[in-house]
């Protein structure tokens, strides 16, 4: 039965701990002033700019082009692939938060 | 609401009214274990160091934002969803890693028939939805029962159960697919 090979399969695993310094490192973290919040709004306000940036052009070039149904479809498709990747581009992996707030502490 | 949720909702007020670094260190000391094993529950063996900071990622968003708690559940359903959001978050965006799920922690002195088990059971396990490996975990590797992983949850029992039986399924589906007996 699968529930006795998970249960033997789990028997002689470790169960992990939190570290001895947990407690200490959290209280330095929450010490620490709010840097990353302030990097996380200016990329919010970044990606803001963009799409207020992107429907502008969109409203002032809007009415001096004709465009068929599949020419919308692939304009659109296109502006949510380069938001998607803008946003990509814009978040921190968690290896560059963690070194960033190391070295920040 | 039992006495220890009580004493939760008790120090939440106090730290969002006075904002005493020893009421938030009290909450930290009563659910660090629990958001630790919730974080690894969805991480998975062997990301124990991962889970530490989700941990500590969760506790810092809850020093900034415990405001934003209305009392509507209890503080540790509230917690741990945060916790399980997060390191659902964090194991997405460490997909290209966790290609090491198909790799259990596991000491190699077992024979290699079983080692082979093993990885079976680990690569299957990593295929399960993130609800379902979680309990899983929660279950098997930590020893908690069913209403203790719905209390942390926040799920009925039902639902823990369903959770279960599915994740059960699935593996014994996936096994068969490799071709393993144990």
């Amino acid at each position: 039965m699968i529930h006795d090979d998970l249960s033997r399969h789990f028997a002689n695993r470790e169960r992990p701990q939190l570290s001895a310094d947990f407690a200490v490192n959290l209280r330095n973290r929450v010490r620490s002033p709010d840097r990353p919040s302030a990097l996380a709004a200016l990329r919010r306000s970044a990606l803001r700019l963009y799409w207020l940036g992107a429907i502008a052009v969109l409203v002032v070039y809007w009415p001096d082009v004709s465009l068929t149904p599949v020419e919308v479809g692939v304009l659109a498709v296109s502006v949510a692939i380069v938001a998607r990747v803008w946003q990509r581009a814009l978040r921190a992996p968690p290896l560059v938060r963690v070194l960033r707030e190391a070295l920040w502490r | 609401m039992s006495s220890a949720a009580d004493e939760d909702t008790d120090l939440v007020a106090v730290f969002v009214a006075e904002r005493r670094s020893a009421d938030f260190e009290r909450l930290v000391e009563r659910h660090r274990d629990s958001v630790f094993r919730v974080a690894l529950s969805v991480l998975g063996p062997g990301r124990a160091r991962y889970a530490e900071d989700v941990a500590q990622d969760v506790f810092v968003h809850v020093y900034r934002n415990v405001a934003a708690f209305e009392g509507r559940s209890r503080f540790s359903t509230w917690l741990y969803r945060i916790a399980y959001n997060r390191a659902v978050d964090y194991r997405r965006s460490l997909r290209a890693d966790l290609e090491s799920d198909a790799v259990p922690d596991v000491a190699d002195d077992g024979a290699p028939a079983d080692l082979l088990k093993s990885r079976a059971l680990a690569a299957c396990l990593g295929r399960l939805p993130e609800t379902q490996r979680s309990v899983v975990h929660l279950h098997y590797w930590f020893g908690h029962t069913v209403p203790e992983i719905a209390t942390t949850l926040g799920v009925q029992p039902g639902t823990v159960k369903a959770w279960l039986f599915r994740a059960r399924h699935s593996i014994a589906r996936c096994l068969a697919a490799k071709g393993v007996r144990w």
